[in-house]
Order: C-alpha cells, then structure tokens, then sequence
C-alpha cells in the first residue's frame, strides 16, 4: 500500500467551478460543456477542507479554476472562494490561485478581483480570425475572436498581465509570421503553445497526418527566430522549458507533474476528484471504470490509496513512464509522457510515444537545441 | 492573354476582390460585377494554371523593419536593405513564394512623375502607407498597404503614379539586373 507522504507533494489542484462553457471549441475535450451545474460554496469548502487536511500540502501550489469556463460563474463567486481558501489554509503555505479563461466573459468587476486577489490570468486565443474563429466558436458557429479581443483589451486596460495559450493545429503551421504579429499587436508577452490533441470525445487532430513533424518543425523553428530577434521580447513557455533544461538540466529524469500520484488533483463541481492529467476527469475507461478516484465529501485520500482501482492505475502509469526511460532519449528533459495522451491515443497508460511527444515536446526540443547551438556558436 | 487574380496560398488578404480590382468603363473604372469577377479571379489555390498574377502580404514585423531600415539609413547610412531583402527572401520562401536565385531586390519611389520599369518584374510589394494601382489593359488592382503582387504570366502591368504630392514607395523584385 502506498501511504499519503509517499504521494505528492500537491502542486498544481485544478477545481472545476462549471463543466460549462459558453463557447464551442472543436478540439474540446471535455465532455460535458453544455452541463450548467456550477459549483457550490460548500463543495469548495468541502474540497479545501479535504486538501489541507490530506497530508498532501507539503510545499506552495496553484489553485487552477478551469475545465469549464470560470467566468461563467460571477467574481463574486471567486470572492467568497478567496475567503474560503483563506479559512482553510492551515499550512504555512502560500497557495497563488490561477484561471484560465477564454477571456470573452471579463468586465470590471472581474478586472478589480483579479487586480485585488492577485490572480493569474491565461487566456485561450489562437491567434488572427482565419485561425482563431476556424475553431474557436460560438454554439451557432460564429466567430469568437471579437470578444476575446475586448477581453484581452479590458485586462490591459486595468493592467493586469496575462499569459496566452495557443492551440496549434494543421492550418496554424503555415502562419508563424501571422501569429507573431497578432501576439506582438495585442500586447501580449507570454505565450504556450499546446498541439490539437487526441483526448477524449476529440478523437482525430488535423496534426496526426503523415508529414505533419516536418512542417511543425518548420512552423515552430520560424516562430522561435522571429521571437529572437522580437522587441519588445515575447516569451514562449516551450522555448523557455527546453533552455532551462539543456543549460542547466534542471531536475534530470525527475518525473513530470502528471506523471507522478496527486503532484495534480483534479476536482469537479460536485467534489469528484482525480489525478494524473486533468483531461481525465469525467472520463472512463471499460478496464479503469471512473478515473473520478473518489469524493472530497465521503473519501479520504488514505482510502483512495487502498483501493485496487488506484493502485492498478497508478501500476500502469509507473510502467508507461518506465517504458520512456528505457527507450526514450528526450525523458531526462521530459519525465514521461502525459498519461492522458498515452490513454486516449495509444489506449494504455503502459505505453510511450504520442503526438504529443512528438510535435509538444521532442520538435520543440530539437529546435531549441539547434537555435542554442547556433547562439552559441556565434558567440 | 487577359489579367487574371488568385490570393497566393499559405497567405490570407483582407478584404474582397470587388473592393481591389476597377475595370474600365466608357473613360471611367468601376469594381466589377459579379460575372466579370468570376472570369477575373479563382478562389482555389489549386486550380491556378491561367493566374497571372497572385495578391500576397508582407507582416507587419518587415514592414516595421522596412521603414526602421530606412530610418537608419536616412540617420546614420547604416541601414541593411541587403539583409532586409535577404529577410524577405526567407519569409517568401517559408510561405512556398521563394523569389528565382537571382534575383534582385530593388528600392522604388515613384513620384506622380514617375515610371516604373515593370517587364522583369517577378513581384512587387507596396510598402507604403497609401494604396498602389497596378495597371493592365481595360483592368486595375489596388495593392493596399503592406500587400505584394506576384506577376507569373502574360502583360505587365504599369505601376499608376500616385497623386501629387504623394510617393509610391515599393520594393521590386526583378528577374534580371537592376
């Protein structure tokens, strides 16, 4: 049996305040985003009760509001959360909450929560209208990026800085100058990447046809020397990533987030909770059952980590991320690969490569690699 | 051998042909009509043998360095055109419009008197802030700031002179010598 203070330590909890989403993107994959059932008060005090007496708070983590659009909810939800995760917080830990939006939903009272409470912001855009509103829409069709572009101008506005999420897909590989100039025109000086994926209702990406690696390769390896040569700098999460990695070698083979137990726990509006990727919850898998382990309001964590369920899980998790120590060589930079990517495309945990590791992590590595070697050689 | 448009693939141009293209009429141009357009224009990159001419756009990263390239000419006579064009070049070449091996980039200020020599031409790009009319026999195209014309086949057109007191400002990118 595995104890708690051998899980963990806790470092990012995902809580989902709504399955709901007022948008209607085509590479979602949450399954139930026309659910309006929201969260209540005391579910999340349930939930906070339950992480801070769960053994698994042993160092400062994020509070992510997400799997859901969180500004469905109104800020003054978030304030009474605010003073809930206050209440609750018996450690010495300081918790930075966290929530990513697609930012057509802000106003002025949620400018003045986030400025006050001091919450991190990501917006999700995918760049100029030809990409954005190819996928990004409304449940009647239509475009989106209007909306989001009046958010993002709100946010600046109150100077609140916010990080950017672009998913990338087939049609995106053509356009590096294009996103370069919609993120440098709208202020923006952060930006991560995420490939269209294969998770759960989304079962095929524009991304997974033959000769895809080639042109992401290309695509990404134009984007990094404009961001290079940009000012005002723009930073790119997958860039800095692989730097800090190759130059200093941060944490060498050390697992990654979610491939450790409860380094994630995921929690939904009614207090089911997981862990590994986030994109499992909610899901099931005939061999698995539920990936919800258990509820905040009648499971403790020691009960979870006893039961056949979990510990199958986790068995087959720790053999996939075995599987890409033994045959991979990007896993001292990587620590394996997103379990929920292996479990919806290869359909096992036990198991390595997915497109994810291809194009999200190898490409962006190998690129990065290449631009450092030539700086260097420069120099 | 009649003008004929197509955006340039892997590009993406704002606004409609009805709003670029005038055709003439008695002594006078007006946008064309639905009709004439389809004869004019293909919206599929694939069906594109007959195209004459293929509208593309530079982003807006070269164009800031276009004029800072000059600006630091004009200041210190340090400004790169070479290796702006080279720059140019790359970005044309990403986009599957590399320019021929040897070619040659070429700096163009039309003044209303003004004539430019268009027959080696391979593209044109008008890097002003007002926009440029191309002209063929019976058919004009107004190449808006920022957006580049690529001539494959058939009649060159001429570049219009801009209005009084106004410059064309354009880079070509010519087959043969300058």
């Amino acid at each position: 049996m595995i104890s708690a203070g051998h899980v963990g330590p806790l470092e990012l909890l995902v809580i989902q305040p709504t399955p709901f989403c007022n948008l209607d993107c085509s590479y979602c994959y949450l399954p139930d985003r026309q659910n309006k059932r929201k969260i209540t008060v005391e579910t999340l005090e349930k939930t906070l009760n339950w992480v801070f007496s769960s053994g698994l708070v042993r160092q400062p983590f994020t509070l992510l509001w997400h799997a859901g659009e969180p500004m469905v909810l109104p800020a003054s939800f978030y304030e009474e959360a605010t003073l809930a995760l206050e209440r609750s917080n018996v450690s010495p830990f300081t918790v930075t909450q966290s929530l990513q939006t697609n930012a057509t939903l802000v106003n002025e009272a949620w400018c003045d929560l986030i400025r006050r409470r001091k919450i991190q912001v990501g917006v999700s855009v995918d760049g100029p209208d030809f990409l954005n509103d190819r996928h990004r829409t409304t449940r009647k069709g239509g475009g989106t990026l209007d909306r989001v572009l009046h958010g993002m101008q709100m946010l600046r506005d109150h100077n609140i800085e916010f990080d950017v999420i672009t998913v990338l897909t087939s049609a995106s590989l053509d356009y590096p100058d294009e996103l370069f100039d919609f993120y440098i025109e709208h202020g923006v000086t952060s930006v991560a990447f995420n490939v269209e994926e294969i998770e759960g209702p989304h079962v095929k990406s524009s991304l997974s046809g033959s000769g895809m690696e080639p042109r992401f390769r290309r695509f990404y390896s134009r984007f990094i020397d404009l961001v290079l040569a940009s000012d005002p700098p723009l930073r790119v999460r997958e860039f800095d990533f692989a730097r800090n990695s190759i130059s200093y070698h941060q944490q060498p083979n050390a697992r990654t987030q979610e491939c450790r137990p409860f380094a994630i726990l995921n929690v939904d509006y009614e207090g089911n909770f997981s862990t590994y990727s986030p994109e499992l919850l909610g899901l099931s898998s005939p061999k698995h059952g539920s990936f919800a382990l258990g509820n905040v309001t009648q499971d403790s964590l020691e009960s979870v980590l006893a039961m056949p369920r979990f510990l199958a899980l986790d068995d087959e998790i720790r053999r996939g991320v075995d599987l890409c120590q033994e045959t991979c060589r990007y896993f001292p930079f990587c620590g394996g690969g997103p379990p929920g990517n292996k479990f919806f495309e290869n359909g096992d945990f036990a198991t390595t490569e997915t497109l994810s590791c291809r194009l999200h992590k190898k490409a962006t590595f190998d690129v990065a690699l290449d631009k450092l070697e030539r700086m260097k050689a420069m120099t | 051998m009649k003008a004929s448009f197509s955006i340039a693939p892997n590009f993406q141009c704002k606004g409609s042909w009805k709003d670029r293209l005038l055709v003439a009429e008695g002594s006078g141009w007006r946008a064309p009509h639905d009709g004439e357009l389809a004869g004019m224009t293909l919206t599929a990159p694939g069906d594109s043998d007959g195209v004459s001419s293929f509208l593309f756009n530079v982003p807006a990263h070269l164009r800031a360095r276009f004029w800072a390239m000059l600006d630091e000419e004009a200041a210190e006579g340090a400004g790169d055109f070479v290796q702006f064009a080279e720059d140019l070049a790359g970005f044309l070449a990403f986009k599957d419009l590399p320019p021929p091996k040897d070619s040659v980039s070429e700096l163009l200020i039309q003044d209303t008197a003004g004539k430019v020599e268009t027959g080696d031409i391979w593209a044109l790009i008008n890097f002003g802030e007002e926009p440029v009319l191309l002209a063929w026999p019976q058919t004009r195209l107004k190449l808006s700031p920022g957006e580049g014309c690529r001539l494959t086949a058939g009649p060159a057109p001429a570049v219009e002179p801009p209005p009084e007191d106004e410059l064309n400002v354009l880079l070509a990118i010519r087959t043969g010598p300058v």
